[in-house]
């Protein structure tokens, strides 16, 4: 019977590492822009489908194309196969563009959890284009594109290059090619996401204009971003008579800008490209309504008019706070257990790319077998303990440090310094602070435990902690749920505002 | 039933087949090395049989037994060590050089010099130092006249000044001997840990640098009250402790070694080849790292065994020392599952220690991450489990590897555990964070802590951490300490002479920054800094990286060469900026100059204590520019849904309201972080700005609503004085001043301003409302821009001839100056620039190709417009002459046709104008006329606000001129002003 149990737990084991190397990769970079340097908006009714617009250059005068962008994402053995379906137009300016790209992704996961990800075209890839009568039909399309993800325990980060060379027939003689370089930022995590990219477009004109060849050349960067983003806005009650108070709503949103500068040259009466080259800015959005969902509302009466009663009520509304509120003591320490739970409850799980279809359904391991080999990651931690999910994401996630012979402290109170570590520590910035140890602007400095000291310079210059009205960030304090609340408050703030920021104004200031 | 029980029996056989060959392995494991014994090894333990030691409680005793072992300091011979006597100079001298591997020099010294000796007979002085101080003489380490000294042959006519060789030794000048014949560079600078002691201006101070380098390497130590007593003499079994101390320092060179392990089995058996017959004990040690040694002992089982080929057959008995709990005992003492430490030389095994088997004693490398002092405990990172507690011993590979991210554990330290940071004894408080520290346990409990200075295990001189002051005019950098503290002025002060590095001569010392050569200059404070440093710890190179992280704000004020800033958060900061501070717009360089109030921007910040640095700063055009000022009937405010429901709406543009293009009720979005100031009930009249969001639409972003009105007004003036503080503003030409304040909507240059930047002389249209008490109110407050100068003329003459590409010259030509033309009888030739000039034929636009004064369309005699700047010819049109000026506001554009993206498709045909006047020329007037409708040739001239444009700038509520023809049919030229 007992070998039986161990054959058991190595099947187990075999098809936990088969589960687990297989749903690594589902978050690398999800491109749904595209890589034609135009922007989207997720349709939030349909799956797939996207809102999308580019700026096409092709009859030497900036177009703006709008129509839907399609992805449909499979992945089988290691690679992602995209689809991406392009169907845009501009009736007024009798303009159109039909395009479909398939391309295989194909992921490589390196040190640190890091996979590296490469993208080659698979199918000849269609596109025509239709301006005033004159159409360009795609004769070749060469891509080469690479990118990296790098996984933190709140937050995916990815970056990519990639080249695209397109050379197009004009129905009326000529030829035109577009070569684009670009680059592209981005970040996934559940309260936004943000896609950045800048594409360099080089165009070279061979048209054949009054049966005559001649050749003109003309240049643009797009600026592109997209954002995924939630916020929450209270609405107060209109009766009076009703049994709680006014709550919160999400609204989740998707934001994308396109910027453009082009330098294209000023044509005469025949169509011919004169000497003047004129240069060209716009800037264009999309956007999509909020959808909005409604939150719990906590019954925090007593809290009314403190300091931190939106903070608070917003934790306990995204259920980050447990309960209903009606015994919360804002003033009570918080032990390091619940600041770990609040703080994996508030970072949530990263979502998953929603174009990606998954046919992996062997893999959902039972949780009830799953416990067989239940090991708890801390020697003080229990596998029943109230938190003990919250402590074991934290570990598994590299928020906090166990082993399983190691010691959680789990009723040891937290101290501000301890806590703003494992903040940062979920968002993986430390690395923003200077080498080897920040200096930080606070005056007890002196004070922060080194280990801190990165994790604290970094909270302040991203903005979760300012220091009180002295200066002081009084590192050693334990923290009370107040304080806590105010915290983890900012950070879900960060998460789903600030950080967009950051993705957003590198290309549009 | 039956088949279950086959079916375990296969798991145990697929087992076995499994792992049969791990176990078939460790069978025929063979050692990685094997030790024999010593052969003379009963007679040392019988030399180490110390009547005094064994029997007292000194606390030596190991470090005695085990010098002894290894030959490093013998007894008297009796079998008697003489604890508490001292150590005269020569014995001082004799076991430097035993320490260093150099009896058998000294030996031979030693018989040159009695070789060498005439009168043998008088020479008083124990011969058997002789020769270490002959070597000491020869290293420089005593001078001639102490060697003279020693070999004085009356020793006792000597005087206390004078260098006698059976005098105590000094504890300093022990440390002299041992450090200088050992080669250990003395410590000139930084002699820290020697300074730390209470006596330490006792010593000598030619000896400090010696004592320093031995306290470095922790071959001596002071008392428990901070003292070293240099002066004190030196017991013999202080010596076989020194000694012991010094072993990771000697051993390399004695060709030792010492390591750790578990002894795992024992075996014995006969050997009877080549005739012997001798039984050989086999002791598997397997290492804390995972290798297998093995001691093998030889015993003969008879003496004298014969051999039919040699003979007689002497085989010697080879056994080894072993201590036992301080007590030493033969190999036998050895048994399976005892850890043992054992020290190796030339293939044998020289000394054993059995550890202490009641206590497991474990040793930790760990860094620190806090110290809780009251509670006796500290959270720490575990690097690795070590073998020894000198980190000397521990393979240096695996400690270059150190790496963070190690497990942590929170460990419970002893009350009385011994803590030692810097060779000082110190208590818990005194551990700092972040160091690195070599832990004792015994039974999970930490019972002595050391704290580790691996810089002495790497190349000295690189410093690394982030600069806090660089003085190129002094020639120094500080650094912060390297674990960031420092700020603190009394810490930083007082230590910061640890910190502050010096060079001579900045010539010779190379500078890096970012990757590339650079000047020191370029070293700013915050920048982490690597220093390499020279033999007497002078700089000689400085590679520094900056640390800027970008901050955004709003500019507030602008001084001089500061700007306040309003960072997002709400908070302020001030900053120095100067003229060298790279500012870029639009993904161009531009002058601080350029920086406006009101402006959003993006600074590169990299802040060293209260010292802060701006990399640079960029302007953002996105946020607060307008794209239109309106007054209309607020029907209802939505503040959930951040919209604002209007009817009536009416735009302001120069100075006045015009209807706008909307019929009934608008709903408009207010910008997403913007929350206006509007009471739940409010109605009347609501002025708002509306500015592109992010995504380029129009949205609301400044509101404020107006109920108290009775009259409204229109005010052209320009300000005398702005008072913000008082929120009044006197006028030039107006009596009664115009209060204004947070609800004005202020606009300048198309960016919406605060009502501290409304600076006096500025010229400004006011939409005002006046109260019940006869006050004046601004509710918008439009300040003019003065109009760009552009230089651009306008002229009109014909072509006499055309340099192709290059010039036109035409014969004589006339000048428009508002409102005429002015004749000039002179020739005028223009340059032509391909990438500029416009050429604009009477079907259109034309290449500059076609514009030549020869052939079929030759352009010779034409007359033309010639937009003229500085000689060159900007653009050149051939629209009809017209000398009849109109005025008026554009009231339609006809036949403009844009896409939704207002793209143009097609430009417009035709404008119409009200308000029209028409120039008489009889009466230099200016008379009132019909609204008129122009029709736009396609070589119509077009200007607004001073600069060429074409048709589709045009708007409507542009104050235009235009010059036609006496049929008044289309408009030549087109002069827009709008601001």
């Amino acid at each position: 019977m007992k070998h039986k149990k161990i054959l058991k737990t190595v099947l187990w084991i075999m098809l936990l590492c088969v589960f687990f190397s297989n749903s690594i990769y589902s978050h690398a970079y999800p491109g749904s822009m595209g890589y034609e340097g135009g922007v989207s908006a997720a349709d939030p009714y349909e799956d797939g489908t996207y809102a999308y617009r580019e700026v096409c250059f092709l009859s030497g005068v900036p177009v703006i194309m709008e129509g839907t962008l399609k992805v449909k994402k499979s992945a089988r053995q290691g690679k992602t196969t995209t689809t991406y379906r392009y169907d845009l137009s501009n009736i007024e300016q009798d303009a159109s563009i039909t395009r479909v790209i398939v391309m295989d992704n194909h992921t490589d996961e390196k040190e640190r959890g890091q996979t590296v990800e490469k993208s080659v075209i698979t199918k000849v890839p269609v596109e025509v284009v239709r301006i005033n009568g004159v159409i360009y039909n795609l004769r070749k399309y060469d891509f080469t594109r690479s990118g990296i993800t790098d996984p933190q325990p709140a937050v995916n980060y990815n970056t990519g290059e990639y080249t695209i060379k397109k050379t197009y027939n004009i129905s009326t003689g000529g030829t035109v090619s577009v070569e684009m370089k670009g680059r592209q930022y981005g970040y996934d995590q559940y309260w936004s996401s943000a896609k950045a990219a800048s594409v360099d477009l080089s165009i070279k004109y061979e048209p054949v204009l009054d049966g005559e060849a001649y050749a003109w050349d003309g240049f643009a960067r797009v600026s592109v971003s997209n954002v995924a983003k939630k916020s929450f806005k209270y609405v107060e009650n209109e009766p009076w008579q009703i049994s709680f108070e006014g709550g919160y709503v999400e609204q989740d949103w998707e934001e994308s800008i396109l910027e453009y500068n082009a330098y294209l040259p000023e044509f005469d009466k025949s169509g011919f490209a004169t000497d003047v080259i004129r240069e060209i800015n716009e800037r264009i959005g999309l956007n999509t309504e909020p959808v909005n969902s409604r939150l719990m509302v906590p019954d925090l009466k007593h809290l009314r008019g403190h300091w931190a009663e939106e903070p608070v009520k917003i934790l306990y509304s995204l259920e980050v706070l447990p309960g209903t509120g009606e015994n919360f003591n804002p003033a009570e320490y918080v032990t390091r257990r619940d600041f770990t739970a609040m703080l994996v409850k508030a970072i949530k799980d990263i979502p998953e790319d929603p174009d990606l279809v998954t046919r992996t359904t062997t893999a959902r391991t039972p949780a009830s077998r799953q416990k067989n080999v239940e090991e708890s990651p801390f020697a003080d931690i229990n596998t029943d303990d109230q938190f003990y999910n919250e402590i074991k994401i934290a570990s598994t996630r590299g928020i906090v440090q166990g082993t399983g012979q190691s010691y959680f402290r789990p009723d040891r109170h937290i101290t501000m310094a301890e806590a703003i570590t494992m903040i940062i520590r979920a968002i993986g910035l430390e690395g923003l602070a200077a080498y080897p140890y920040s200096i930080t602007a606070f005056i007890d400095n002196d004070e922060i435990p080194a280990y801190a000291r990165n994790p604290a310079e970094v909270a302040f210059r991203i903005g979760l902690v300012e220091g009180d009205s002295r200066g002081y960030l009084r590192p050693n304090d334990i923290l009370t749920y107040e304080r806590a609340s105010a915290l983890i408050y900012r950070l879900i703030r960060y998460m789903g505002e600030d950080l967009v920021k950051d993705y957003c104004d590198r290309f549009f200031d | 039933m039956f088949s279950q029980k086959l079916r375990q029996y296969m798991s145990l056989i697929i087992l076995f087949f499994i792992f049969m060959p791990f176990t078939a392995k460790a069978a025929a494991e063979t050692p990685a090395r094997i030790f024999t014994g010593i052969e003379s090894s009963d007679a040392i333990l019988k030399n180490l049989d110390y009547e005094d030691v064994k029997n007292s409680d000194s606390w030596a005793k190991s470090a005695i037994w085990e010098t002894g072992a290894l030959e490093l300091l013998k007894g008297y011979g009796n079998r008697i060590f003489g604890l508490r006597d001292r150590l005269s100079v020569e014995q001082a001298i004799a076991i430097a050089y035993n320490m260093a591997g150099r009896e058998a020099e000294a030996q031979l010294a030693a018989e040159a010099l009695d070789l060498a000796r005439e009168d043998k007979k008088n020479y008083a002085p124990d011969m058997w130092s002789d020769g270490y101080i002959q070597l000491a003489l020869n290293d420089g380490i005593i001078t001639q006249e102490e060697y003279d000294d020693a070999f004085a042959a009356d020793q006792r006519s000597l005087g206390s000044g004078d260098f006698r060789r059976q005098s105590p030794v000094t504890r300093e000048d022990f440390a002299y001997y041992i450090a200088s014949v050992l080669g250990l560079t003395p410590v000139n600078e930084h002699t820290h840990l020697f300074n730390s002691y209470n006596d330490w201006h006792q010593a000598n101070p030619h000896r400090i640098p010696y004592i320093e380098a031995l306290l470095q390497n922790k071959v001596m130590s002071g008392d428990n009250n901070g003292r070293f007593l240099p002066k004190d003499t030196v017991t013999r079994e202080m010596a076989a402790q020194i000694i012991k101390n010094a072993e990771p320092l000697i051993f390399p060179g004695l060709g030792m070694e010492k390591s750790k392990g578990t002894i795992e089995s024992i075996k014995s058996f006969t050997d009877k080849a080549d005739g012997k017959n001798t039984e050989i004990k086999l002791i598997n040690v397997r290492k804390s790292n995972g290798t297998l040694d093995q001691f093998r002992f030889i015993y003969p089982l008879d003496s004298g065994s014969l051999n039919e080929i040699s003979g007689n057959i002497n085989t010697e008995k080879t056994g080894t020392i072993v201590n036992e709990t301080d007590v030493l005992k033969d190999e036998t003492a050895l048994k399976e599952g005892q850890e043992i430490t054992y020290i190796m030389q030339n293939g044998r095994v020289l000394y054993v220690t059995v550890m202490n088997s009641t206590k497991t004693t474990v040793h930790k490398l760990v860094r620190i991450l806090s110290v809780d002092e009251p509670a006796g405990r500290i959270q720490t990172e575990i690097i690795m489990d070590v073998p020894f507690s000198d980190v000397r011993m521990i393979d240096e590979s695996s400690l270059n590897s150190i790496k963070t991210g190690g497990r942590e554990e929170i460990l419970s330290v002893s009350r009385d555990a011994l803590i030692y940071i810097d060779f000082v004894k110190k208590s818990l408080k005194d551990i700092e964070p972040q160091s690195l520290m070599l832990l004792t346990m015994e039974n999970n409990l930490v019972t002595a802590m050391e704290k580790v200075n691996l810089e002495l295990l790497q190349e000295s001189g690189i410093i690394s951490g982030i600069l806090e002051e660089n003085n190129p005019a002094l020639g120094y950098v500080t650094l912060y300490f390297y674990d960031g503290s420092g700020t603190l002025l009394d810490k930083g002060k007082s230590l910061s002479s640890y910190r502050t590095f010096s060079y001579i001569n900045i010539d010779n010392v190379e500078v890096y920054k970012n990757g590339s050569p650079a000047s020191i200059d370029d070293i700013n404070p915050g920048d982490s800094v690597f220093l390499k440093l020279d033999e007497k710890g002078n700089i000689t190179v400085i590679s520094g990286t900056d640390n800027f992280y970008p901050v955004y704000g709003k500019v507030r004020i602008k001084g001089s060469n500061t700007l306040q800033i309003q960072k997002g958060d709400g908070t302020y900061q001030v900053i120095s900026i100067s003229q060298n501070t790279p500012v870029f717009k639009d993904r161009k360089r531009v002058s601080a100059d350029d920086i406006k109030e009101g402006d959003d921007i993006r600074i590169l910040l990299q802040t060293s204590g209260n010292q802060v640095i701006v990399g640079e700063v960029t302007i953002s055009t996105q946020n607060p520019v307008i794209s239109g000022v309106y007054k209309a009937q607020l029907n209802y405010y939505d503040e959930a849904g951040n919209s604002l429901v209007v009817s009536g709406m009416k735009y302001f543009k120069d100075g006045l309201w015009w209807q706008a293009d909307v019929k009934g009720i608008t709903k408009l979005d207010i910008k997403k972080d913007y929350k206006p100031e509007i009471p739940k009930d409010a109605n009347g009249t609501v002025y708002f700005a509306t500015g592109k969001n992010l995504l380029g639409n129009d949205v609301v972003i400044r509101a404020t609503v107006v109920n108290d009105s009775i009259n409204t007004g229109l005010i052209s003036d320009t300000i005398a004085e702005s008072l913000p503080g008082r929120g009044i503003i006197t006028l030039l030409n107006e009596s009664k001043p115009v209060s204004y304040g947070e609800n004005t909507l202020i606009v300048k240059g198309g960016k919406l301003l605060e009502p501290n930047q409304v600076r006096s002389q500025d010229e400004a249209h006011f939409a005002c409302s006046s109260s019940s008490d006869g006050s004046i109110r601004a509710d918008v407050l439009w300040i003019r821009e003065p109009a760009e100068d552009t230089g651009l003329a306008l002229l009109r003459g014909r072509i006499s001839g055309i340099d192709k590409i290059n010039s036109v010259t035409l014969e004589s030509f006339s000048q428009f100056n508002m409102p005429d033309w002015e004749f000039v009888n002179v020739q005028k030739t223009l340059t032509i620039d391909p990438m500029v000039t416009r050429l604009f034929d009477d079907g259109g636009r034309t290449d500059l190709a076609e514009f030549d004064d020869e052939g079929e369309n030759s352009y010779k005699n034409r007359t033309i417009y010639v937009l003229a700047r500085e000689g060159k010819a900007i653009q050149i049109s051939t629209a009809p002459y017209g000398d009849v000026v109109y005025r008026g506001r554009i009231s339609e554009l006809e036949g403009e046709r844009k896409d939704s993206f207002g793209h143009i498709i097609t430009q417009a045909q035709a404008v119409v104008i009200s308000e029209v006047k028409l120039f008489n020329r009889e009466t230099w007037l200016w008379d009132n006329k019909q609204e008129t409708r122009f029709g736009l040739p396609e070589n119509a001239v077009i200007i607004k606000n001073g600069k060429i444009t074409d048709r589709s700038a045009l708007e409507k509520g542009d104050r235009i001129t235009v010059i036609s023809s006496v049929s008044g049919v289309d408009a030549f030229v087109v002069m827009a002003e709008s601001y």
